[in-house]
């Protein structure tokens, strides 16, 4: 390899992304060395803290390691970190970087109060930030520019500055997903939405959001679905939901309403069922109640 | 009757243009589809340029790595190859020992082939993972330039990294 130009072998070396065979790099030679600062991209593994001892920190491994870069344009961090950590680590790369991803697992110790800075107000510092990507967040004050937005494991999504967002996904497969709070999506043009659970106020809200987007807003892959009532509460709400998704959903096959626990003393309760059976004969074809 | 279109087909169907790759190192000639050999900018320049004779000299690069090379570009060159097919061929063609990736990058560098030059990196960068600096220097031929007191000074500035490494 010593028989390489230098540049051929700055551009090896910037396929090399995770810390650890980077810091191994530096070691090899001098040339070696001198290549690190022309890497792309860098990957901090999860286990990354598992051994350290001493002084070490990995805001500060992160940080040594990102301010030798002179165009880091993706950075990975799995491992813990400290919003003082990230803060740092994007003053230093700022502008060139262009992909960020963040494993926030200690979400825990981060009350979710509205008054305490969050983790990520400095995120503002990487000016040219095409794609965040998130893992277990709470985030409070997103960038307004960002473009492609997907969001994994969250029960609670607000994002209030959604006028360039053109991309958008919602996942969870663990819980379920409580509220999500959406500015105007006036860009949109791509919309994904998965997981095991979704409240009634989160499903309505996005059913809302995509038409407001688009009054032509279509459903095309929903073909079955299982919604589970448990009360008769902003039943009005309810009914608007499964309007709409009936509505959207094009394809739809088979929808199944579950009726669990209601109690039927209530009035509203008596009401409520009435609306349901109502709906159900609306759309005999398709709706059956359990 | 039924021969007739055939016929036609054959007369309207223009001649392939083909251009000669010769290898200057042991003089070994390739005959390839023009469309094929174009996927290499330094080619299609000359081309372009009206460089370029019936036999294109290709210098420093061994019959051995142009086959490659140009096993690359023919698969690059069809058009019903889904991203699949590729990414499998691709891998093929680099699962080679070291020495022949180190010359198979120099090849698609000085051709210019963006692609080749691509997945040939990524594939010598994936083999130095997790291996210990000593190892990389080993399999890698790379000289080592430090001093040991330098080499020492380097490495206490990632010791977190070589836990578990001599």
């Amino acid at each position: 390899m010593d028989s390489l130009p230098d540049a051929i072998v700055q551009y090896i070396l910037s396929h090399t992304s995770n810390a650890k065979d980077v810091a191994s790099c530096t070691c090899v030679s001098k040339r070696w060395k001198d290549s690190i600062p022309y890497l792309r991209s860098l990957y901090f593994p999860r286990n990354l803290n598992d051994k350290l001892t001493g002084g070490d920190t990995t805001d500060n491994i992160v940080k040594q390691m990102v301010s030798s870069m002179c165009q880091l344009e993706e950075l990975v961090v799995y491992c813990p970190f400290t919003s003082v950590g990230l803060a740092s680590w994007l003053s230093l790369t700022g502008p060139s970087l262009r992909y960020l991803e963040l494993r926030m697992d200690n979400l825990v110790e981060q009350q979710p109060c509205t008054d305490k800075p969050s983790k990520l107000d400095c995120i503002g510092a990487a000016r040219n930030l095409e794609s965040l990507k998130l893992w277990g967040v709470l985030m409070i004050h997103s960038p307004k520019w960002l473009e492609w937005l997907e969001v994994q494991g969250c029960s609670w999504i607000r994002v209030p500055e959604t006028q360039c967002l053109r991309n958008l996904s919602i996942a969870n497969n663990s819980g379920r997903v409580y509220m999500v709070d959406f500015g105007k999506l006036a860009a949109l043009d791509f919309l994904s939405i998965r997981g095991v659970q979704w409240c009634w106020e989160a499903i309505s809200k996005m059913l809302q959001l995509a038409n407001e987007v688009d009054s032509r807003f279509v459903i095309h892959c929903l073909e079955e679905t299982v919604i589970t009532v448990r009360s008769p509460l902003n039943a009005e709400q309810k009914m608007n939901t499964l309007e709409s998704l009936v509505k959207y959903g094009r394809n739809l096959k088979k929808m199944t309403i579950r009726i669990l626990d209601m109690k039927s003393s209530h009035s509203s309760a008596d009401d409520f069922f009435q609306e349901i059976c109502r709906f159900r004969c609306l759309n005999r074809k398709i709706v059956s109640i359990e | 009757m039924a021969s007739a279109p055939e016929n036609e087909k054959n007369a309207s169907a223009p001649e392939k243009k083909t251009l000669t790759l010769k290898s200057m190192i042991n003089n070994e000639e390739f005959v390839v589809d023009e469309h094929v050999a174009l996927q290499s900018v330094t080619i299609k320049n000359m081309v372009d340029s009206d460089c370029a004779g019936d036999v294109i000299p290709v210098p420093t690069i061994s019959g051995e790595i142009l086959a490659l090379v140009i096993e690359y570009c023919k698969n690059h060159a069809n058009p019903s190859a889904s991203e699949d097919d590729l990414k499998k061929a691709d891998a093929g063609i680099v699962a080679k020992d070291i020495y022949t990736l180190i010359d198979l990058v120099l090849a698609a560098n000085f051709l210019d082939i963006k692609g080749l030059l691509e997945v040939t990196s990524q594939k010598i960068a994936d083999s130095i993972k997790d291996l210990p600096h000593q190892d990389v220097r080993e399999i890698f031929g790379v000289e080592n330039d430090y001093t040991p007191e330098e080499e020492a000074a380097v490495r206490a500035e990632h010791d977190w990294a070589f836990e578990g490494f001599p």
